[in-house]
């Protein structure tokens, strides 16, 4: 019981102070423009500004930026735990020449800035006649990513192989085993990757921005982030905005937090 | 005979399921990587001809590049500090967090919010929240007595305030120490306690050594993701003041999208990817004199 | 090469076009478009911008108008707000070929753009559809041409005075300022707001902004140089602006005036009236009516004298440059026309007065509007009059934009206490540092 009053002594004040920022947020994006910049702090607004929220949904088209992201974030997540499940189970399961060379040389890619490969990326793209749509951001999850890869990796190699030698006994052939054997058993893990990669593609920022013209294709992180530069001079709408945009991402993470957490646990993070 | 025929189909196999990562490496990363690398030994703005100059880009960033040196210096300290201050806070809370006590939930999602949030409304909301005059922490610290602090107009606190803001996204360290709590066996904890030993030493004894990979999971993934931090600092501080806050990315992003120098920067990437390469071999080699995997 | 101040006229030559157009003659620009016929044109342009959403609304305004006339032109637009999304999206294309038909182009940016070949020479076309200069502002037409060629149409053209706070000077019981002030005057009047010592002041009397083509203005009032006569090199480290910074960085740790530091442009503390005067653009009066409402009193006065004598008004604007790499030149020039014509500039910039307008044949709906009710007889036309008298024929260097970013990572630095001379010894190096890569070629 002691030790509970100690957890909560450090749990809350500890809360309030990462919900202080945010907090901070929320009561902007409800104040009126005169109560915004004041000092010292007045934290609770003379008339609730509701209609900042209604205002942000009037000027933003945030259903069609939802839908967006949606299939983006969808698409995303498939394809990152095909790709990398597929290359993780190659590296946790077979013996071949080359194999810890290879594993290396995908963790290094981890490695590689971002801005390195933007330029000649788009150059590539470009030449591909993909700009202006979603594939520069949604093909090269379907080849794998290293992180996940890694993780995935780590999971298959705890899973006991006396299961798949059975099948193996019984005539399966190894794509079958992974389908079968191995993916159902590493749904937590899958779980966690696909979380992970949810909240990747959600926030993807960088690469809708340089590779999406139309305003109509846009993801939430772009439209959002246009209209919150755009909106600079009225911050009570530009934190309501930011606030919409915060909500989905919380919403998944409040409830998906056990397989999140157990996901890990399961995948016993090693090097 | 037999055996060397098997060995050769597991071979083959195990090359096909890693081929799809395989083909997006070399069309994804290894064909821009190595144009990067091309470019970085011409004199290119993206628009001119491509004009073959050797090392001289390299020569120059060493030589006579003093913002080349000063955002090096920049982002080492901010990574040390940070990797450091992160792994210790978020370690202390996923302990406290491993409690099971009720609202826990509640307590994760809050602790988790902020490492949900990017972009340019965080970078906004810290520029006022850090603001000298009106901004809330100070307002806070008044009431400890804390005279007002310049935080980012301050050539001496801009790179702190940096620091708080980014472990105010400690949620997800925290997460993957959850986790990796919570796959210590509870027996191991029990038969300390059988045996008499007090908190502090099962902390050392049992969960540290049990936690190192975790540890050095999370250290090792930071170190490259801090090594390139990017936006908010670049919207907040755009650099300043007086470079104080001039990370290696920035310094990477003024030269390719504003002074459009695409070989130059690539030499800066080059090097940045050469620097992160180094600093991580020379983790992974210390880890594996401290980093306990046998007891897992 | 990059010759600055191509295409000036005449003070004289000024004054003349300008009482032509108060007389109501449009300029040539604008004849064209009269009739109200409709195009067959066709095609689709895509057209970026980087503005707010004020502005934004009446983009949209004017491509509904434009469509009644042009029914078969699709126009697409995009805004990236922030600055430095804007440019990264400019540049990736621009290095890929894929630069929006149509796109925002500040002062600083037509030169480089203009080098890298990523905008359309527009002299032939002005030619072959029989428009001239003579509507639009000198400095601003010498600051959109590269190598003799006018590269972008004008949108607006911009530039600072001081806002200050009616209220605030009659509660402190100061008489307001003047328009024939130094900026002693200024920072004299400025310390008489001071409610306590620096570090726990919650008002200030005067507000400082810190963008490096402004603060030339004032650096030229106060007798130093920023950049060579012809616009090769930075000599901005001279002891005339060493006093002046140094003078500013003593007013400011006396607490007499503060600087605008990093705060975020939406958060001012002179609409919330704890600061009585704030240097500001042409930009914010439209903003300033909105935002401070009935909070307080309050008018513009001109930027005060410097130790030369002079008031010396730094100008910048925005327009439009078409891509090189559109596909319809034709519709892009059109359209371009269109969007900068005195009709669509009184929508965009004067029926609100969103900063001054680009074309001087607008100036007449701009000094109408500026006479209505709602601006209450404030002295808004210190704008046009300020670019008349004051501003600085001066066009930038084709490494402003290299320049701007030394100002800005080392002058907030000087305001804070940094050595002035240290710091301008070492933009100056930077920005020649610059210069060099761009001249090195010849």
């Amino acid at each position: 019981m002691q030790n509970h009053l100690l957890t909560y002594l450090v749990l809350v004040p500890g809360a309030l102070l990462f919900l202080y920022p945010l907090l901070w947020m929320l009561s902007t994006s409800l104040k009126p423009k005169h109560q915004i910049f004041t000092y010292p702090i007045e934290w609770i607004p003379d008339t609730w500004m509701w209609s900042n929220y209604g205002e942000v949904f009037n000027q933003v088209p945030f259903l069609t930026y939802t839908i967006n992201t949606a299939v983006i974030t969808v698409i995303g997540v498939v394809g990152t735990l095909f790709g990398s499940s597929l290359a993780a189970y190659g590296f946790a399961r077979f013996r071949f020449p080359g194999k810890d060379a290879l594993f290396v040389l995908m963790l290094s890619t981890m490695m590689v800035p971002i801005w390195v490969t933007l330029i000649p990326s788009f150059l590539m793209f470009r030449w591909f006649g993909w700009l202006n749509s979603y594939l520069p951001i949604l093909v090269p999850a379907f080849f794998a990513q290293p992180f996940y890869t890694f993780l995935l990796r780590q999971f298959f190699m705890t899973v006991p192989i006396d299961l798949e030698d059975a099948a193996r006994i019984d005539g399966a052939n190894r794509l079958q085993i992974f389908l079968n054997i191995m993916l159902p058993l590493s749904r937590p893990a899958l779980a966690t990757v696909a979380i992970f990669a949810f909240f990747f593609y959600w926030n993807e920022f960088l690469l809708p921005l340089i590779y999406i013209q139309d305003q109509s294709k846009f993801p939430i992180s772009v439209g959002i982030s246009a209209f919150v530069s755009e909106y600079r001079s009225d911050f009570a709408l530009m934190m309501a905005a930011s606030g919409m945009a915060l909500a989905p991402p919380m919403v998944v993470f409040f409830l998906a937090q056990r397989y999140f957490i157990q996901g890990f646990v399961l995948s016993g993070v090693k090097g | 005979m037999f055996n060397s025929d098997l060995l050769r189909r597991e071979a083959i196999q195990g090359y096909l399921f890693i081929l799809p990562w395989f083909i997006g490496f070399l069309v994804f990363t290894a064909g821009p990587l190595t144009a990067a690398l091309g470019f970085s030994f011409t004199d290119w703005n993206g628009v001119s001809a491509l004009e073959w100059i050797g090392f001289e880009n390299y020569i120059q960033l060493f030589t006579r590049d003093t913002r080349f040196w000063q955002s090096l210096k920049v982002t080492l300290i901010f990574t040390f500090f940070y990797l450091i201050l992160n792994l210790i806070i978020g370690f202390a809370l996923a302990l406290v967090m491993n409690q099971p006590v009720r609202g826990m939930r509640l307590f994760r999602t809050i602790y988790y919010l902020p490492a949900v949030l990017s972009g340019v409304a965080v970078a906004v909301l810290w520029s006022f929240l850090f603001h000298r005059e009106f901004g809330a922490l100070n307002w806070l610290l008044s009431f400890i007595g804390i005279k007002r602090i310049g935080w980012i107009v301050s050539e001496s606190w801009a790179l702190p305030s940096i620091i708080i803001m980014e472990l105010w996204r400690v949620g997800s360290t925290i997460i993957i120490f959850l986790a990796g709590l919570q796959g210590i066996p509870p027996e191991l904890y029990e038969a300390a306690e059988v045996d008499g030993a007090n908190r502090r030493w099962r902390l050392w004894s049992i969960t540290i050594p049990l936690m190192s990979p975790t540890i050095f999971f999370v250290l090792i993934v930071g170190f490259i993701n801090t090594m390139q931090v990017f936006t908010q600092a670049y919207i907040m501080t755009r650099g300043g003041p007086n470079y104080a806050t001039y990370f290696y990315s920035i310094n990477l992003y003024e030269t390719t999208f504003r002074e459009l120098r695409l070989g130059y920067s690539s030499a800066q990437a080059g090097v940045l990817f050469v620097i992160i390469f180094i600093i991580t071999l020379c983790i992974l080699w210390v880890s594996r004199y401290r980093v306990n995997y046998e007891l897992v | 090469m990059y010759r600055p101040n191509s295409g000036g006229l005449s003070r004289r030559d000024f004054l003349k076009s300008a009482g032509a157009m108060a007389g109501g003659i449009a300029a040539s620009g604008a004849l064209p478009f009269a009739s109200l016929a409709q195009s067959d044109m066709s095609g689709a342009l895509q057209w970026n911008t980087n503005h707010n959403t004020l502005s934004v609304n009446d983009f949209k305004i004017v491509i509904e108008n434009f469509n009644e006339e042009y029914p078969d032109i699709d126009i697409n637009l995009i805004n990236h707000g922030d600055a430095a999304q804007y440019y990264t999206q400019i540049n990736t294309a621009g290095v890929g070929g894929t630069l929006p038909d149509l796109f925002y182009v500040r002062s600083f940016d037509a030169a480089p753009f203009g080098a890298r070949g990523w905008i359309t020479p527009l002299n032939e076309l002005m030619e072959r559809d029989g428009m001239d200069l003579s509507d639009f502002w000198p400095a601003q037409v010498a600051q959109n041409s590269y190598e003799g060629q006018l590269m972008t149409l004008p949108y607006d053209f911009s530039n600072v005075a001081i806002y200050y706070n009616k209220t605030m000077f009659d509660e402190v019981g100061v008489p307001y300022p003047t328009n024939d002030w130094t900026w002693d005057d200024a920072f004299e009047i400025a310390s008489a707001f001071k409610d306590g010592e620096p570090g726990d002041q919650t008002r200030w009397g005067l507000e400082v902004w810190t963008w490096g083509w402004m603060m030339m203005g004032l650096l030229h009032a106060g007798g130093g140089a920023t950049f060579s006569e012809d616009n090769r090199s930075c000599i901005v480290n001279n002891p005339e602006n060493v006093a002046t910074l140094q003078r500013i960085q003593d007013e400011i740790a006396a607490g007499n005036a503060v600087h605008r530091g990093m705060t975020p442009a939406g958060l001012d503390p002179f609409l919330t009236g704890n600061i009585a005067m704030e240097v500001q653009g042409s930009w914010a009066a439209f903003y300033m009516l909105d935002g401070i409402g009935d909070s307080f009193e309050w008018d513009i006065v001109k930027l005060p004298r410097g130790s030369t004598g002079l008031t010396s008004v730094s100008a910048a604007g925005g327009a439009w440059g078409i891509a090189t790499n559109t596909e319809d030149l034709d519709v892009a020039w059109e359209f371009c026309k269109y969007i900068t014509n005195t009709e669509s500039t009184n929508i965009l910039i004067s029926n609100n007065l969103r900063s001054v307008p680009g074309r001087l044949s607008s100036v007449p709906r701009w000094e109408e509007v500026a006479g209505t009710d709602i601006w209450k007889g404030r002295y808004v036309h210190v704008f046009p009059e300020q670019m008349l008298n004051d501003a600085i024929n001066w066009s930038y260097p084709v490494f402003m934009g290299e320049y701007d970013a030394a100002w800005n990572a080392r002058i907030i630095g000087v305001f804070e206490g940094n050595d002035p001379e240290e710091a301008l010894r070492q933009i100056e190096e930077e920005a020649n540092a610059a210069a060099a890569r761009y001249f090195e070629d010849e």
